[in-house]
């Protein structure tokens, strides 16, 4: 067995550091009161701006608090933040998509027209919107969020399903009386399941990615909590009495974006190696839900 | 060009002290040139009367010439298009106009054209404002260049608030042509005409020729450019792209200073950050309560930490430069977190208490926030925040009751009184407590009864005494008006208003 | 040809309906949060009296069903209404920020397209080479990185350390097109590297099945150049795909404008929109919720059009 392992590992490089990334988030995150040198909120006016020393491995931030600390915490916030969305998304999304693919006719065309609805909606008027309406703070962004992407699951959902739905055994299994809701359980779910999963896995970069342009815009995760979002826009208020502010929380953002990207890749070429690469079209921006489709 | 930290926020108060000292070499006004401004964004309206922004202000000066003027240090009155005023009885006041004052499109500012303003903003339906001037009963006008004023009730604030938006002339001609339009379309008296506005872009304004005030203005126009901003703005400032930038933060105020080129000013103000309480409701409705949030604040840190020490620490709603500051009420409440738990523990929390806290969603505003947050641990009180955009967490406190606090801040008016009235007035809109404090109306009218201004500081003495022993709200700090600008710009004074004029401004060289 | 346009115009009424149920649902939304912007207009004097009295006089009183129907009219009548908060002709605001925001949209296209289609044709030449590898490392970080931290790593490189470019603002191409490009470029780049990662990929996606098929091999044999082969045949295939990348990159960019307007101060479309969002200036956010999605629909429209008349039997299996 380990031998085997340690040869994945050494084909999937990239994969396998991806996933180390993200599990030593998630450790860290659970551990953070242990591991996190310093409390995330105290605060410490002599000790302002500082640069990375001993004490501070990451430098102390506008209010004297330890930077490093603050990520440590703020990793749970970030991967729950992502989760949260996609969630969202596919709550919404995936059902949909299944009725619409799976029923056709005028639902597939109601379903359709509410979808290019809000694929048409500038996406940031829906998070102010929702994140007003409920209130601004993390949960509530991450909410808007994922009702902004549920319309990409959606088609995807929708596509897949019509393409199993047409499958010969399907068919038959119609033919023999058998329910709507027992076919999409027994044979259109398992079967559009992979693709989604791939599909939600990329979302979670791009969720990630989310949270912090809603903090940038003021729109996120409330004080004092720590959220990478939050201190990329306090570090730009910063920028030029000190600049390197912004480089750790943007890195950590950047690095688990893109170790959910990797992931997600990884996942799609394990779970269907005859697809190369590109074959279909990568979906691993949500706004490449594809406008041919609605040709097909 | 970036800058060494520590040397930046480490050298706060040497580097103000300093920087007082470095003015540049006086000169002889000189006439011409365009004073670039960044200006803190765009104007709510041109219009004095529907405008809804204190930093409207100083893009009102320059067009407007008020009835009445404040004096720049102290606030208190001075003549201006009224040469001289008197309250020949407490419910009269006659209003001595200058002679052979002209608006911008060459209608006279006489009588009949302030009695058409003065009406005006007591009876046009969109005007903001009509309780400023509800005082007034019928306005009579006695020749070409004096009006009288009948009072409803005596109100010796007045001629303040002829110094403020009711007091700055419109063109009756203008305004009969434009109606609503001219909001977007000024024409008033003011050492400056307006040319354009380009919506957060830059508003233009050329030299009035027929300003009434000798060789002023001495600049040939003003641009302001609608930087909202204040980063983009002080780097407009330090690329030459712009002269002057006022209403800068304290970190920028590091910045500005260090940069060889730029001159820098800092002058106290009436601008107020303050928690505002909905003391009508809930927890708050407990005085000990207030007053051990008053104790749990250490203001001296809040002002280390946030403003680099630029700030003055606030005791009451007045700063120590204002001709109605109390001395007495100084220190009412020192930092005591112990004493802030034992006021809680009286009041029945000896475990402590949890409050709402709405905040803006600015970083200056979180950031603030987080300070407290953290300081008011120690009192034993944890607060829970709830931020927003301005519009909508304004509303929901005042209009809607919701939160205990606000983090926010006051701008101040020209006459205290009309502070206390909207803040603690039984009908003021920002008095989410709605209640009404024993002796508060009363001692608010006492403020408006004299003219002299020793019986109104004590009449003033009286409320700021109701005010800040029941712990209504929660003052912190009072701004300092931090500008910027090039070596060219002279003749900058500071007022205490903290809105900008710009009345001595020249262009060297 | 001209059953292609009456194709169009037939499409393009379908969409309208599309875009204005874009604009009722903003209503709707923006309805369900809290705010009030007759408390906005009352500003620093406001009383429950001025309040309710602005609420009259704005309209802001009347059923919500006869507000929205009232501006509906307006719109099929050419009247965008005016803004709620500055009183400035919604149209005319448009008219002034759209273009702004449309030059940094066109210069981040162009960006993501002169660099991403070399990229994804160098990787799709070079299959399993270190080039690739490059290129797919490029791609994945240009998805993965925050757009307003690269425009903030732009600002302190470019315009605080190096004052190279402007870091603020922006100049409309009428007014100055030198200092106008200037004020774009550092805008224009951060939003670029999303597109030209997309870009990069899919052309190397796409190329790569081509330059597999079968008859590709053939010509191989027969002797033609490589880059005869890609140029000839390989582009003329995934020519469709460009031209689809083209639209998804036009919306997406305009839609990630927004916090880059933010990071550059750059008054155009995207921040007053969130600003208008945010105090509740209907009329201003419906009428540029609108236009927006108009343009994302006539975008898409375009690119079907151009589509299927290059491929009239949309066919998308791979042929010389």
């Amino acid at each position: 067995m380990t031998h085997e392992f340690w040869r994945w590992i050494r084909h999937h490089p990239l994969a396998a550091l991806a996933i180390l990334w993200l599990t030593a988030l998630v450790v860290l995150g659970l551990l953070a009161p242990w591991l996190a040198p310093a409390s995330p909120t105290a605060q410490n006016p002599a000790e302002v701006l500082l640069p990375p020393d001993a004490r501070h491995w990451l430098g102390t931030d506008d209010l004297g608090r330890d930077v490093l600390s603050r990520l440590i915490y703020g990793s749970p916030v970030a991967l729950a933040a992502s989760l949260l969305a996609v969630a969202v998304a596919a709550l919404i999304g995936v059902p949909l998509g299944l009725l619409a693919g799976f029923a056709g006719g005028w639902i597939d065309m109601l379903i359709g027209r509410l979808v290019d609805a809000v694929l048409s909606f500038p996406a940031i008027i829906l998070a102010v919107g929702i994140t007003g309406a409920l209130g601004a703070g993390l949960i509530d962004g991450m909410i808007a969020v994922g009702v902004v992407f549920a319309p990409v699951l959606a088609r995807l959902a929708r596509a897949e399903t019509r393409l199993v739905r047409a499958e010969p055994y399907v068919e038959a299994a119609r033919g023999f009386g058998a329910g709507t809701f027992y076919l999409l359980r027994r044979h259109i779910l398992p079967n559009v399941a992979e693709p989604l999963i791939v599909q939600m896995t990329l979302l979670l970069a791009q969720a990630l990615l989310a949270e912090a342009s809603l903090s940038f815009l003021g729109l996120g995760a409330q004080p004092p909590a720590p959220s990478w979002g939050a201190m990329l826009a306090r570090a730009y208020t910063y920028m030029e009495i000190a600049p390197e502010q912004m480089y750790a929380p943007g890195l950590a953002i950047v690095f688990t974006s893109l170790a959910f990207n990797r992931l997600g890749e990884a996942l799609r070429a394990a779970l269907d190696p005859r697809e190369g690469a590109g074959s279909h079209f990568s979906d691993a921006d949500p706004a490449t839900a594809v406008s041919s489709d609605r040709r097909a | 060009m970036s800058v060494g930290r520590r040397v930046v926020l480490g050298g706060a108060a040497a580097a103000l002290a300093s920087a007082r000292l470095r003015r540049a070499k006086a000169e002889a006004p000189k006439q011409g040139g365009v004073l670039r401004v960044s200006a803190y964004g765009d104007i709510t309206s041109f219009d004095p009367a529907t405008g809804r922004s204190g930093e409207d202000h100083v893009q009102l000066y320059p067009l407007y010439d008020t009835l009445i003027d404040y004096d720049f240090p102290t606030l208190t009155a001075r003549p201006r298009l009224a040469t001289a005023w008197n309250f020949v009885d407490p419910k009269t006041l006659v209003l001595d106009l200058r002679p052979a004052v002209l608006f911008h499109d060459g209608t006279a500012c006489d009588a009949a054209a302030v009695k058409y303003n003065l009406d005006r903003v007591r009876s046009y339906p969109r005007s903001n404002i009509k309780a400023d001037v509800d005082a007034i009963d019928t306005v009579e006008t006695r020749g070409a260049q004096q009006v009288v004023l009948h009072l409803k009730r005596p109100d010796t604030a007045l001629p303040l608030v002829l110094s403020d938006r009711a007091g700055m002339m419109v063109s009756p001609t203008a305004f009969e042509k434009y109606g609503e339009a001219f909001d977007r379309n000024p024409v008033g008296a003011g050492a400056m005409r307006f040319v354009e506005w380009r919506d957060k872009d830059r508003t233009v304004y050329a030299r009035n020729d027929k300003y009434w005030q000798p060789g002023r203005p001495y600049l040939d126009g003003i641009r302001f450019a609608l930087i909202s901003d204040l980063q983009t703005g002080l780097r407009s400032v330090m690329t030459g792209e712009n002269d002057f930038i006022y209403a800068l933060t304290p970190q920028q105020m590091m910045l500005a200073r260090r940069a060889r080129d730029l001159v820098t000013s800092a002058s106290p103000t009436l601008f107020c950050q303050l928690l505002f309480f909905n003391y009508g409701r809930g927890l708050m409705a407990d005085a000990r309560v207030r007053q051990a949030i008053n104790y749990a604040i250490d203001r001296k840190a809040f002002d280390q930490a946030s403003a680099l020490d630029l700030y003055q620490v606030a005791e009451m709603l007045l700063p120590k430069e204002h001709w109605a500051y109390d001395a007495a009420l100084a220190v009412r409440y020192p930092h005591d977190p112990v004493r802030a738990r034992a006021l809680l523990a009286e009041a029945g929390h000896r475990d402590g208490i949890t409050l709402d806290l709405m905040a803006y969603n600015d970083q200056a505003s979180q950031q603030r926030a987080e300070i407290l947050i953290e300081q008011m641990k120690a009192g034993g009180i944890t607060l829970r925040m709830k931020s927003g955009a301005l519009p909508e967490i304004t509303g929901q406190f005042f209009s809607g009751k919701i939160g205990d606090m606000l983090l926010a801040a006051w701008t101040g008016r020209p006459d205290p009184s009309l502070s206390y009235a909207l803040m603690f007035g039984k009908n003021g809109y920002f008095n989410p407590g709605g209640a009404e404090m024993p002796g508060l109306e009363d001692a608010l009218a006492a403020t408006r009864v004299s003219e002299a201004l020793d019986v109104r500081k004590a009449a003033f003495a009286t409320v700021q005494k109701i005010v800040i022993d029941d712990a209504l709200c929660a003052p912190l700090l009072f701004q300092a008006q931090l500008v910027a600008h090039n070596a060219k710009v002279q003749g900058w004074q500071p007022t205490l208003l903290g809105k900008p004029r710009f009345d001595d401004v020249f262009l060297s060289g | 040809m001209g059953g292609a346009w009456r194709e169009f115009g037939q499409r393009a009424a379908a969409m309208l309906p599309a875009a204005l149920l874009a604009t009722l649902l903003v209503f709707a939304l923006l309805h369900l949060v809290p705010g009030d912007p007759a408390v906005t207009l009352a500003g620093e004097n406001a009383s429950a009296a001025r309040i309710s009295e602005i609420r009259h006089l704005t309209g802001l009183d009347r059923p919500l069903a006869v507000q929205y129907l009232v501006w509906l009219n307006g719109v099929l009548h050419g009247d965008l209404s005016r803004s709620l908060l500055s009183g400035m002709p919604v149209a005319q605001a448009i008219a002034e920020k759209l273009p702004l925001s449309l030059f940094i949209v066109v210069l981040a296209m162009a960006f993501a397209l002169v660099l991403g289609v070399p990229l994804g044709i160098l990787a799709a030449t070079h299959p399993g080479s270190i080039i690739d590898g490059v290129v797919s490392g490029l791609a994945a970080l240009g998805v993965a990185l925050p757009n307003f931290w690269l425009a903030m790593i732009l600002v302190a490189l470019f315009a605080i350390d190096l004052h190279w470019l402007p870091a603020t603002g922006a100049v409309s191409l009428r007014d100055n097109p030198t200092q106008a490009l200037r004020h774009a470029i550092l805008p224009a780049m951060a939003l670029a590297a999303g597109g030209m990662a997309e870009v990069a990929r899919q052309v190397r996606g796409a190329l790569t099945v081509v330059l597999r098929a079968p008859f590709v091999r053939t010509l191989h044999a027969k002797g033609l150049p490589g880059a005869a082969i890609v140029w000839r045949h390989g582009m003329r295939n995934i020519a469709a795909l460009l031209l689809t990348l083209l639209a998804l990159l036009f919306n997406r960019t305009l839609g990630a404008t927004v916090v880059i307007e933010t990071v550059f101060a750059i008054p155009g479309i995207g921040s007053t929109m969130v600003e208008a969002a945010v105090g509740k200036d209907f009329p201003m956010v419906q009428g540029v919720v609108l236009v927006m999605a108009l343009l994302v629909i006539v975008s898409n429209l375009l690119v079907d059009l151009v589509i299927s008349w290059i491929d009239p039997r949309g066919r998308r299996s791979v042929g010389p």
